[in-house]
């Protein structure tokens, strides 16, 4: 019984490889990113990159597993939504509004623990936030809004 | 003794006389935003969006996003970034959500409120 149950499995897992999935593309040369256009300290650069950047940039690093289903489905799910919602790689066509917005949704998520999201940083240790990454971005999230509207 | 009770007393008078002392004035100066809520949209908040996006909603998530008895009190950044959303979500049809519609019908904005709503969303945030 158990061995026909891990060769089914064994056989859906191969099945599923042959539906496609194209993730969505990346992108290096992206003029309007916000980290190009806008002086921002190191220290954010740094955490924006590691736990913020591969789901909200053009950016995406996909590790190798993430080409395989059904993880591909995941990873293909989470990078569109989060580019959708934000996408740092374009933050120069944003409206004063929406960056305000971005960025008064960006210190609410981080505050509550809901950004990075959980499965993430399982897989990616350089994008675990400490109590002092959190405060980070959050005032600098809340500065830089700010600056917006002088 | 009773000199140090009627020390203790006078000390007393003395804190609550300059705690009662009115601080409004100050700290309506440093409030120098002119933003203010015109009649007819509070009319149109409270009949539709009020009952979960105010600051004593059970309502954790719609309070979270947005608290419309808070609103007069947010700093620039964050009250554009609310104005934002309401156009936002009235355009998309998001809010209110299906399931409140399906359950509260009559608390549905009209098509000409939820366009009342966006333009004086608009207008506000533009001059911020």
């Amino acid at each position: 019984m158990l061995k026909k149950i891990l060769a089914a499995l064994a056989i859906i897992f191969i099945l599923i490889q042959f539906i496609p999935t194209s993730l969505p593309e990346v992108r290096d040369n992206n003029p309007g990113d916000l980290l190009k256009n806008n002086e921002v300290p190191a220290n954010i650069v740094t955490l924006l990159h590691n736990s913020c950047y591969d789901c909200h940039s053009n950016e995406t690093v996909y590790p190798w597993y993430s080409y395989i289903a059904p993880v591909s489905f995941l990873v293909n799910r989470d990078t569109r939504k989060g580019r959708k919602h934000l996408n740092f790689s374009e933050w120069q066509s944003y409206s004063r509004d929406d960056k305000a917005e971005a960025l008064d949704d960006l210190t609410e998520e981080v505050k509550e623990g809901e950004m990075p999201m959980k499965i993430y940083p399982i897989m990616h240790a350089k994008a675990r936030l400490s109590d002092e990454d959190r405060e980070a971005l959050v005032s600098w999230a809340e500065d830089f809004a700010d600056r917006l509207y002088e | 003794m009773s000199k140090f009770f009627s020390f203790l007393f006078t000390g007393l008078v003395a804190v609550v006389a300059l705690s009662s002392f009115n601080f409004s004035s100050f700290s309506t100066i440093k409030q120098d935003s002119t933003f203010e809520i015109p009649d007819n949209i509070n009319a149109i908040f409270k009949q539709s969006c009020f009952g979960c996006h105010n600051s004593d909603s059970k309502n954790t998530k719609a309070k979270d996003k947005m608290m419309i008895d808070k609103l007069t009190s947010l700093k620039k950044s964050k009250l554009a970034s609310k104005l934002n959303k309401i156009v936002k979500e009235l355009k998309e049809g998001e809010m209110p959500p299906e399931k409140f519609a399906a359950k509260h019908p009559e608390r549905v904005p009209s098509k000409a409120d939820k366009n009342t709503l966006i333009e004086w969303a608009k207008e506000a945030k533009s001059d911020l």
